[in-house]
C-alpha cells in the first residue's frame, strides 16, 4: 500500500512537471507572440517619430536612438498580456490528457487518488506547439527595415526646416548676360555695372524657397534698373543716329547742291554740320572712321572742301553703321526689341536731296539751325515728308470732286422709298430737303369767292402706297 | 489542518468484472444481430445509463429484434405494445376492475398494464394519440404509475425502447418535445450492408435470430450498475458537457454559426445530465474508470439530435440536427484552452 502510494506520488510529480513544462512553453510562445506584435507596432511608430523629428526639428540620430529603450516597457507589456492569456494548469492538464489519449485519467489525477491506475496510464507526451507567425514575422521585418531607413535616410530628403533654394538660375543668368552686354557696349558705367552684378550675386545667394516673393521682387527691381539704363542708352543712341543721319544728309546736300547755295547759307550750313557732327559723335570716333586730321580741322573751321565733305559723309555713314551694329548687339542680348531697333535705324535715315531742296527753298527765312529743326519736324515739306503726327493747319475746304463716298447698305424701308422716288434733276450741291409734312394751301383757280380751297400736301415716298390704296378703296 | 480526503478512483480489479459483463452482453448482441456493432454499443450504453431509447428506422431493419434480443440477454421481463391510434392510456398503464372479493364485498382491483415490466417495447409509438403517449411521461421519468390517486412503482430496472417509422407519417402523432426529452438516445437504425445481408440469409433460416448463449443475471446487472455509478467524471469534462449543451442555444457565447442560423430551441439541462450518464457508460465499455472528452463526443450526437428544435430555414437548407451537432463538436475546444488563433496544438508524431 505504501509502495503504491509512493508510486502515485512520484508519477503525480512527474506529470505535474510535464504539465508545468508545457505550460511554460505556452507562456513563452505567448510572450514571443505579443512581444513581436508590440515591437512591430513600436518600430513603425518609432520610425515615424524619427522621420518626423529629423525632418521637423533636425534631431540627431544619436538622440533618437534613445527610443530603443522602449523595449523595456514593451517586454513588460508582453509579459502582462501573456500572463493574462495564460491557460490554467487544469486546462493544460486537459490538453495533455486529450493528446496522450488518457481518457480522463490525467484529469482525474488532479482530484482523485489514482491507485493502480498510475501504472496503467499511457505515457504523457507534450504535444507540439505551432505558431503560424509568418505574417507577424513579415510585419516585424518590414518594421525593422522601416526604422533602419528612417535612421539612415539622408536628412535633406526629409528636411523641412532647412532652406530650400529657389531656382532663379535662368533669370539671373539672363540678367547677368544683359549687364555684361551693356558693359561691353560701354552703355553702362563700370561702377554701376559692378554694383548691379553685386546685387545680382546677393539675390542669387539669398534666393530662398521660404520667401520667393522677396527674391522675385529683388530680381524685378534689378531687371527694371537694367531696362531703364538700356532705354536711356537706346534713346541716346537713337538721337545720335538721328543727328548722324541729319549730319550725313547735310554733308551730302552740301556736296551735291553746294554750288546752288549762297555763301552765307553755305557758311551757316558748314557751322551747323560741325555742330551736328560734334554733338552726334566725338573726334576720336570720326578719326576711327578713317577721317583725316586735316578734314577734322576743316570741319571745326567750317571750311570743308567738296572732297572733305565726301569723306565726312562717308565717315558719318560708318559711324551710323557702328551705331547700328551696337544696337543690333543690344537686340541680340535681348535688351531691346525689334521695334525699337527699327525705330533707331529709321531715325538715322535722311533724304539729302530733299534737304538740299528744302534749304534752297527756305533760305533766308530762318537760320540753318532752325531750317534743320523744321526739316526734322514731322510733316514738314509735303505729304510724303515726315510722319503723320505733323501739326494741324486749317486752310480752304477740300474739293469734293473726284472724292469717293463711302458705300453703305440701305435698310429695306429706305430702299422701298427710293423705288417710288422720281428723278427731278442732278446737282453738285447738297439736296434741299423740305420739311416733312409741310403743307401749302390756297384758293382753287377759277373758283368764285367762297367757292372752295385746295391743299397741297407733300407725301413722303414711303407713304405714297398707303395713300394710293386709300383713294382706290373710296 | 487536515487535508480533505480525496476520492478513490475505481480500481482496475473492481472495474474489470463489470467491463467484462458489459462486453459479454455486447458480444451476445453482436452475435444475435449481425452488422450493427455501433448501434448495439449505444443501446448498451443507454441501458447502463438506465435511459430510454427511441429507435427510428424503416420497417424490417431489425428494431424489434434488437429489443427482443436485449431482453433475452439481460434476462429481463419483456413486453411489447403495438401503438395504434385507438390505443388508450389504460391499455398501457392498467385499469381498475370491479371484482367480488373473498369476503363477498365488491371492490375495485387494479389490473396492471404492460408497462409493469422491465423492458417495454413501444412499437411505432408515433401512431398512438398524444393522450396515450403522455401516459408514458410519468413512467419514464419517475418510474411510477399513478392511477386513481394511487402511485405504483414500476419494476427496477425499467426501460422503454420505442420505435418509430420515419415514413408513412400520415395519421401519426409526432412525439412532443417533452416526450422526446425523456429518451436518453434517439438512434437511427439503418439498413445493413450487403455482406451482412449475405451472412443473415446464409446463416439464419426465415431470419430467426439464434438464442443467446449467455445471459446476464439480475444480480450481475445490478453489479454493473453499481460500478457505473462510480465511474469518475473529471471536472473539466463536466465543464465541457455544460459548455456543449449551452452552445446548442443560439444566444450562447460559444454558439456556432450553424446553431445561430438554424436552432430555434437548444438542448435542455436534462440533455447535459444524459450526456454525462451516457459518457460514463461509454467509458465503462472502454474499460476506463474515468470519462474522457472522447466519450462525451461519442454519445453527444445520440443525446442531442432529438432535443434540438430547428428552424424552417434549416429544413429549407436541408440541414439536419446531426450537421448542427457536428459543427458544435468540431468548433468547441474541449479543454477550454483559449489560445490565440495563430497558435495551434498539434499531436507529436511518433
Amino acid at each position: 500500500m505504501a509502495q503504491t502510494s509512493r508510486n502515485n506520488s512520484e508519477s503525480g510529480q512527474f506529470h505535474d512537471r510535464t504539465i508545468r513544462r508545457f505550460a511554460f512553453r505556452i507562456q513563452g510562445l505567448l510572450v514571443l507572440k505579443y512581444l513581436l506584435s508590440l515591437v512591430t507596432m513600436w518600430l513603425f511608430a518609432w520610425g515615424t517619430i524619427v522621420l518626423a523629428l529629423r525632418a521637423a526639428a533636425g534631431a540627431s540620430t544619436r538622440m533618437l536612438l534613445w527610443g530603443a529603450l522602449a523595449i523595456i516597457p514593451i517586454v513588460a507589456c508582453a509579459l502582462i498580456l501573456a500572463r493574462r492569456r495564460m491557460p490554467s494548469q487544469s486546462a493544460v492538464r486537459a490538453v495533455l490528457d486529450r493528446q496522450s489519449g488518457c481518457g480522463g485519467l490525467l484529469m482525474a489525477e488532479e482530484q482523485t487518488d489514482m491507485g493502480d491506475w498510475v501504472a496503467r496510464m499511457p505515457s504523457i507526451m507534450a504535444p507540439r506547439l505551432r505558431w503560424k507567425g509568418r505574417r507577424a514575422s513579415g510585419l516585424f521585418i518590414s518594421a525593422a527595415f522601416f526604422v533602419t531607413i528612417s535612421f539612415v535616410v539622408p536628412v535633406h530628403f526629409a528636411a523641412m526646416t532647412e532652406d530650400r533654394p529657389l531656382d532663379i538660375a535662368r533669370e539671373a543668368d539672363k540678367l547677368a548676360g544683359e549687364i555684361e552686354a551693356l558693359k561691353k557696349e560701354d552703355i553702362i558705367e563700370e561702377v554701376k555695372a559692378d554694383s548691379l552684378e553685386q546685387k545680382l550675386a546677393e539675390i542669387r545667394s539669398d534666393a530662398s524657397g521660404e520667401d520667393p516673393a522677396r527674391t522675385w521682387e529683388a530680381l524685378d527691381h534689378l531687371q527694371d534698373a537694367v531696362a531703364k539704363t538700356t532705354q536711356e542708352a537706346t534713346e541716346k543712341m537713337a538721337a545720335n543716329s538721328e543727328r548722324l543721319g541729319q549730319a550725313e544728309a547735310l554733308s551730302k546736300a552740301l556736296t551735291d547742291e553746294g554750288g546752288a547755295l549762297d555763301s552765307k547759307l553755305m557758311t551757316e550750313s558748314m557751322k551747323e554740320l560741325s555742330d551736328l557732327t560734334q554733338s552726334a559723335t566725338g573726334a576720336d570716333d570720326l578719326a576711327d572712321s578713317g577721317l583725316s586730321q586735316e578734314t577734322l580741322d576743316a570741319l571745326k573751321a567750317g571750311s570743308l572742301s567738296k572732297e572733305q565733305l565726301k569723306q565726312l559723309s562717308a565717315a558719318l555713314g560708318k559711324s551710323k553703321g557702328k551705331l547700328s551694329e551696337r544696337l543690333a548687339k543690344l537686340r541680340d542680348a535681348g535688351l531691346i526689341d525689334l521695334k525699337t531697333l527699327k525705330k533707331c535705324e529709321n531715325a538715322g535715315k535722311c533724304d539729302s536731296a530733299g534737304l538740299a531742296e528744302f534749304l534752297a527753298e527756305n533760305a533766308g527765312d530762318m537760320s540753318v539751325a532752325d531750317l534743320m529743326a523744321a526739316w526734322s519736324t514731322p510733316g514738314s515739306g509735303g505729304v510724303d515728308r515726315g510722319r503723320a503726327d505733323a501739326p494741324m493747319t486749317w486752310s480752304d475746304g477740300t474739293s469734293e470732286r473726284g472724292a469717293k463716298f463711302k458705300e453703305q447698305v440701305l435698310s429695306p424701308s429706305v430702299l422701298a422709298g427710293l423705288k417710288d422716288s422720281q428723278l427731278v434733276g442732278r446737282s453738285v450741291g447738297a439736296p434741299s430737303v423740305e420739311k416733312s409734312g409741310a403743307a401749302r394751301s390756297g384758293a382753287l383757280s377759277g373758283a368764285s369767292s367762297g367757292g372752295g380751297s385746295a391743299f397741297t400736301q407733300s407725301v413722303l415716298p414711303r407713304h405714297k402706297g398707303a395713300v394710293k390704296r386709300y383713294f382706290e378703296r373710296h | 489542518m487536515q487535508e480533505p480526503t480525496r476520492e478513490i478512483l475505481l480500481q482496475p480489479e473492481e472495474l474489470r468484472p463489470a467491463v467484462e459483463l458489459a462486453l459479454k452482453t455486447l458480444e451476445q448482441l453482436d452475435t444475435i444481430l449481425l452488422g450493427r456493432s455501433d448501434l448495439h454499443r449505444m443501446v448498451l450504453v443507454a441501458i447502463l445509463s438506465r435511459g430510454h431509447i427511441l429507435l427510428e428506422g424503416l420497417p424490417g431493419v431489425g428494431k424489434t429484434a434488437l429489443v427482443k434480443a436485449l431482453g433475452q440477454i439481460l434476462n429481463l421481463e419483456f413486453k411489447r405494445v403495438q401503438f395504434t391510434p385507438d390505443l388508450m392510456p389504460g391499455d398501457i398503464l392498467g385499469t381498475h376492475i370491479l371484482e367480488d372479493g373473498t369476503d363477498g364485498k365488491r371492490e375495485m382491483s387494479f389490473h396492471p398494464g404492460p408497462i409493469f415490466t422491465n423492458l417495454l417495447l413501444a412499437d411505432e409509438i408515433n401512431r398512438a394519440s398524444p393522450k396515450t403517449q403522455s401516459a408514458l411521461l410519468e413512467a419514464m421519468q419517475e418510474q411510477n404509475v399513478t392511477l386513481l390517486g394511487t402511485t405504483r412503482p414500476l419494476p427496477d430496472p425499467f426501460f422503454v425502447l420505442a420505435s418509430q417509422n420515419p415514413i408513412e407519417l400520415e395519421g401519426t402523432y409526432p412525439l412532443p418535445e417533452a416526450q422526446l426529452d425523456r429518451f436518453l438516445f434517439k438512434l437511427t437504425v439503418n439498413n445493413v450492408e450487403v455482406e451482412t445481408l449475405d451472412r443473415i440469409i446464409s446463416t439464419r433460416r426465415r431470419g430467426e435470430s439464434p438464442q443467446p448463449s449467455w445471459t446476464l443475471g439480475a444480480a450481475e446487472l445490478q453489479q454493473v450498475f453499481a460500478v457505473m455509478d462510480r465511474v469518475y467524471l473529471p471536472r473539466l469534462v463536466s465543464r465541457y458537457i455544460s459548455r456543449l449543451v449551452a452552445a446548442t442555444h443560439s444566444n450562447a457565447v460559444e454558439a456556432t454559426e450553424a446553431v445561430r442560423q438554424y436552432v430555434v430551441y437548444g438542448a435542455s439541462p436534462r440533455a447535459a445530465i444524459a450526456i454525462a450518464e451516457a459518457a460514463r457508460g461509454y467509458a465503462l465499455l472502454a474499460g476506463r474508470p474515468t470519462v474522457g472528452f472522447e466519450d462525451v463526443k461519442a454519445v453527444a450526437s445520440g443525446v442531442l439530435n432529438h432535443r434540438l428544435v430547428l428552424s424552417y430555414k434549416a429544413r429549407f437548407d436541408r440541414v439536419d440536427a446531426f450537421a448542427v451537432i457536428d459543427s458544435v463538436l468540431s468548433e468547441l475546444d474541449e479543454t477550454g484552452l483559449k489560445l490565440p488563433a495563430d497558435i495551434a496544438i498539434e499531436a507529436r508524431k511518433e
